[in-house]
């Protein structure tokens, strides 16, 4: 909270009636209806994205509960069956003793997940309760932006193993519905992500001067 | 120009609807949402029924892997495995799938398939590796759910939709069966047991059998089981027999039903089975037990019922048409007291008797009326002969005193009985036994003992060893003789008295006497020339006599050992001893003093002559020889008739030894051979006849005679030249060589025998030799003796086939043939 402590309120585009150009950042005075350069239409803020975010942002969270209740995992070894969720594998692993492995996991299937939504929806409260964001709430967004497809380490493991390990009926894994599941939410947050309008952040409350 | 300014406008932004505003996006959690909730239901609703089944021990079960099959496909899998509240049972409750679920009602049935290895083969091999499973089995109509079920550690025998009818089966001995056991019909497994287990009073042993659709039809009330448990031992007149229905019923018993008779009953509910221990239990109890309710009868006897028991048969000309079903005693009141009587009751089937199916009792006792009436008597009759059990017979006799079938009321009607001829037959088994018993036996057993012993005797009969030993002593004496000085002398002095005569003849030639004597020479040329010949064949002679000794000989007494092995001791001692008298005798004749004698008595008559030569030469007096050499040609004459004769006598001899006595010899193989298989007797009172001839004849007084005459004329004709020699007078020589030429004629009629004897010697090698041929093949004796030897080789098989006959059914000797 460094910025927050020099209390100088940033300056924004809006308020010094600019409009930028979201595609080429061609700065237009306000009221400008379009992007003479590309043509886009240019839009000081997009109070819409907020809706999206936070559509997004519940179809994440919907998928994520079955892809972390069913079975990521179908492994058959000679005539056993045996299926796995996310965190049943990590406790296996811990079990196993492959700590690493383990913690790996778990960051990358339910760490990063979850703080993403957390990360997502606190932004988004806060643009909501029009509270003029920091420097910090940026980067927070952009590491948002940045960690979530490594969410995917997951379900590109289910993946080849699945194509990797067909033996019949020494060794079988099949995917179960919580791959398909997890790699929508992981989905689903990333385009909440970006659906977001960062320069959300930075906006005062309607009707204070800045 | 003012540049009119808008005043500021207050935008307050439209209040915008809030469902105005909404955006589409809104619909891809709404989406998510929708299909998550729907895979959420979907998946409970999927999640199938939980049953609880409850074991004795789930060993192998794991939560969440064991699994449920139906037909070995997987149905459910196994949620939780925990104890019942009383730690009793083991509760495994298993999640099924909600397709099959309805089917699973009150009636399924779950057990645990485990790898087994148990007598009947080897199972649940799949499960080593995939581990146990859980096998239900229910019908295939859907019922009422049940949620809670008892499993078995083995599959139970009547499976749930398993067509089949579930029967009991009760025994007195548990022993011979056991769980799994198989049934059998007509040798093919049609269904199995289950654990026997005791009746609730524990008198009798209980166990549930699955009979297989369709052969369930098959049981009916006529339906009897019995044990086929393990082998079956047989020992009789057919033989030793072992009998077993398989491999798995031989380890594990085994169960078979047939129907004892058609058109059985249904079965009521509830009916058990008893479970005989053999089929002819099974079988003979067929009216005993049987539906068809024979019609009940009773028997009265006076006499003792001993060896009759409930359950013998009822027979009628042989067949089985009853059975009896009690035993007991009754008191009449007669016009003496009262008298025990014991009254036998049967149970006459009316469809063995021939009455048609259906028949009430009535028309059966009705028949029964009318049989008595004929003559039909019931009466007790042996099982068999060497058995005491008894049966009851129904017999029709003409000669029966009259009789009613008398019906008391309320008692079934009574047969009239007629007094059993069992004691008949115990008379005739004991005549049959006694004769036996007469039957000379052990004679048979000494004579053969006796007949044995004879043999060993002959065996080691001294005599008989001691004839080779007598042989060779007279083949030793004969070629001491032959090669006795003095023989061999013969030749020297023969060839000094030839020298002698030739200076002799020269003189004499010399004398002009010589025309006289050519002939005389001539003539002694010529003996010289039949000795030489002799002389020549006498080594042919020599081989021949060796090559006998050694080749044939050794054969022949090999054979006459055989012989003498096998023959019997009879005359045979007489014959050895006569044999060996003949030998001793002959062996006595060659060693006799005359015989050996001759040598030196032809030796010295030799030096005579050449004394007599040498003197005549002396004396000079060649002039008077005249006569005496044509005496002495006649001599010599007569000695060259003689020696002419002496080779036809070698070449006689060695003809015969080249020849006969080979032949002989073969003969006598031939003969030992045959006697050595034949009777002996009359062959040893043969041969003791011929030996004794053989023996006659070298005894003879001619024979011993013969070398008395030799020397005789020898010692005469060495007086009349020693009388020569001494007389020393030419007067007297003509008289001296008279005397001469009468020895030399003696000589020469001793000579002149000596083809009689070789004649003789002949006859006497052709009557051997015929005597020996009369034993050879298709004489009378060789047939009269095979023709004996026939017979008694027919008698002996006779007695063979009588003695395998015996041997093959023993109780012919009893029953007959």
């Amino acid at each position: 909270m460094a910025n927050a402590e020099h209390a100088q309120p940033v300056l924004t585009a809006r308020a010094a009636g600019l409009v930028g150009c979201g595609e080429c950042g061609h700065v237009y005075p306000m009221g400008t209806e379009a992007c003479s350069v590309c043509g886009t239409e240019l839009i000081s803020r997009d109070m819409a994205s907020l809706q999206r975010v936070w559509a997004w942002l519940f179809a994440g969270l919907v998928v994520y509960v079955p892809a972390n209740v069913y079975p990521m995992l179908r492994t058959s070894t000679l005539g056993r069956t045996q299926e796995s969720t996310i965190v049943g594998g990590v406790f296996d692993l811990i079990h196993h003793g492959s700590i690493g492995v383990a913690l790996i996991v778990f960051v990358a299937s339910v760490v990063i997940p979850v703080s993403k939504f957390i990360a997502i929806a606190y932004l988004a409260m806060r643009v909501h309760k029009r509270k003029p964001g920091t420097s910090s709430h940026f980067h927070l967004y952009e590491f948002v932006e940045f960690i979530g497809r490594w969410s995917m380490i997951d379900v590109f493991v289910v993946a080849i193993l699945s194509a990797l390990v067909q033996l019949n009926f020494v060794a079988t894994i099949n995917p179960g519905i919580a791959a398909v599941s997890f790699a929508l939410s992981v989905a689903f947050t990333m385009i909440s992500a970006n659906s977001f309008d960062p320069k959300l952040i930075w906006d005062a409350p309607e009707g204070k001067p800045v | 120009m003012s540049d009119p300014t808008p005043a500021d406008m207050t935008v307050s932004p439209p209040r915008k609807s809030v469902f105005r505003n909404l955006s589409i996006v809104w619909l891809v959690p709404l989406l998510a949402l929708g299909v998550s909730l729907g895979i959420a239901w979907q998946s409970f609703a999927d999640r199938g029924t939980l049953i609880e089944i409850s074991f004795d021990n789930a060993s192998g079960v794991v939560s969440g892997e064991t699994t449920l099959r139906y037909r070995d496909v997987v149905v459910g899998t196994v949620e939780e495995v925990r104890f019942s509240d009383d730690l009793g049972r083991v509760l495994v409750y298993v999640r099924v799938d909600n397709d099959v679920a309805p089917f699973i009602d009150g009636e399924a049935a779950f057990w645990v398939v485990r790898p087994e290895v148990s007598a009947r083969g080897i199972s649940g091999l799949s499960t080593v590796l995939s581990g146990v499973f859980i096998e239900g089995a229910w019908d295939n109509v859907a019922g009422t759910l049940a949620y809670e079920f008892q499993g078995t550690d083995t599959p139970p025998l009547n499976q749930p939709g398993r067509p089949g009818q579930r029967i009991t089966l009760a025994t007195d001995d548990g022993t011979t069966i056991s769980y799994g056991s198989p049934v059998l019909y007509r040798g093919v497994e049609v269904g199995r047991l289950e654990t026997p287990r005791l009746s609730a009073d524990g008198r009798s042993v209980l166990v549930d059998a699955f009979i297989d659709a369709p052969h369930d039809q098959r049981l009916t009330q006529a339906t009897r089981f019995w044990d086929t448990s393990g082998f079956e031992l047989s020992f009789g007149a057919s033989g030793f027999s072992v009998d077993f229905d398989s491999l798995a019923s031989l380890v594990t018993g085994g169960v078979v039903f047939d129907d004892v008779y058609e058109n059985g009953e249904p079965l009521p509910q509830g009916y058990v089975f008893t479970l005989y221990e053999t089929e002819e239990d099974a079988r003979r109890n067929t009216l005993v037990r049987g539906p068809s309710q024979g019609v009940p009868f009773a028997i009265e006897f006076s006499e003792s019922v001993n060896g009759l028991e409930a359950g013998d048969d009822v027979t009628y000309q042989g067949l089985e048409v009853g059975v009896v079903t009690e035993l007991r005693s009754r008191v009449i009141e007669t016009a003496l007291g009262p008298e025990l009587s014991l009254l036998v009751n049967v149970s006459i089937d009316p469809q063995r008797m021939g009455l048609p199916a259906g028949s009430s009792r009535e028309d059966t006792v009705e028949f029964f009326r009318f049989a008595v009436e004929t003559g039909m008597r019931a009466r007790l009759a042996t099982e068999s002969l060497l058995s005491s059990d008894l049966r009851i017979e129904l017999v029709v006799l003409d000669t029966a005193p009259l009789a009613r079938l008398s019906e008391p009321e309320g008692e079934p009607p009574r047969l009239p009985s007629i007094e059993s001829n069992l004691s008949d037959f115990t008379a005739t088994a004991e005549g049959v036994l006694e004769r036996i018993n007469a039957l000379p036996i052990e004679e048979v057993m000494q004579q053969a003992i006796s007949l044995m012993e004879a043999f060993e005797q002959l065996a080691r009969n001294e005599d008989l060893q001691r004839v080779p030993g007598s042989t060779v002593a007279l083949l030793d004496d004969t070629r001491a003789l032959v090669g006795s000085e003095a023989i061999q002398a013969i030749p020297a002095q023969l060839e000094a008295a030839v020298n002698d005569l030739t200076a002799l003849v020269a003189e004499v030639r010399e004398g002009g006497a010589v025309e006289s004597l050519n002939s005389a020479l001539a003539q002694l040329d010529e003996a010289m020339a039949g000795i030489n010949t002799a002389s020549q064949s006498a080594p042919a002679l020599a081989e021949n006599l060796a090559k006998l000794t050694e080749e044939d000989i050794p054969a022949v007494l090999a054979e006459l050992q055989g012989v003498a092995q096998t023959a019997q001791e009879l005359e045979l001692d007489e014959l050895v001893a006569s044999a060996t008298a003949t030998l001793n005798r002959i062996d006595a004749l060659i060693a006799q003093e005359a015989v050996q004698s001759i040598p030196a008595a032809v030796t010295a008559a030799i030096e005579d002559v050449r004394t007599i030569v040498a003197d005549v030469r002396s004396e000079g007096a060649v002039q008077a020889l005249g006569s005496s050499l044509r005496n002495l040609d006649r001599a010599m004459a007569d000695i060259s008739v003689a020696s002419q004769d002496a080779p036809a006598l070698t070449a006689n001899l060695r003809e015969i030894t080249e020849t006969d006595i080979p032949e002989l010899l073969a003969e006598l193989e031939a003969v030992a051979q045959t006697a050595n298989e034949l009777e002996l007797q009359a062959l040893v009172d043969s041969a003791s006849g011929t030996l004794s001839r053989v023996d006659a004849l070298v005894g003879s007084q001619e024979t011993l005679e013969l070398p008395g005459t030799i020397n005789d004329a020898l010692t005469e004709m060495r007086l009349a030249l020693t009388e020569l020699r001494e007389g020393g007078v030419v007067e007297n020589l003509n008289a001296t060589l008279q005397s001469a030429s009468d020895a030399a004629g003696s000589v020469a009629e001793s000579v002149e025998d000596l083809p009689q004897l070789t004649a003789r010697l002949e006859r006497l090698v052709a009557e051997t030799e015929t005597v020996v041929r009369s034993y050879g093949e298709r004489s009378d004796f060789n047939t009269q003796t095979l023709s004996a030897l026939r017979e008694v080789q027919n008698a002996a098989r006779a007695i063979s086939d009588l003695a395998r006959e015996i041997e093959r059914s023993p109780n012919s000797l009893i029953f007959g043939r």
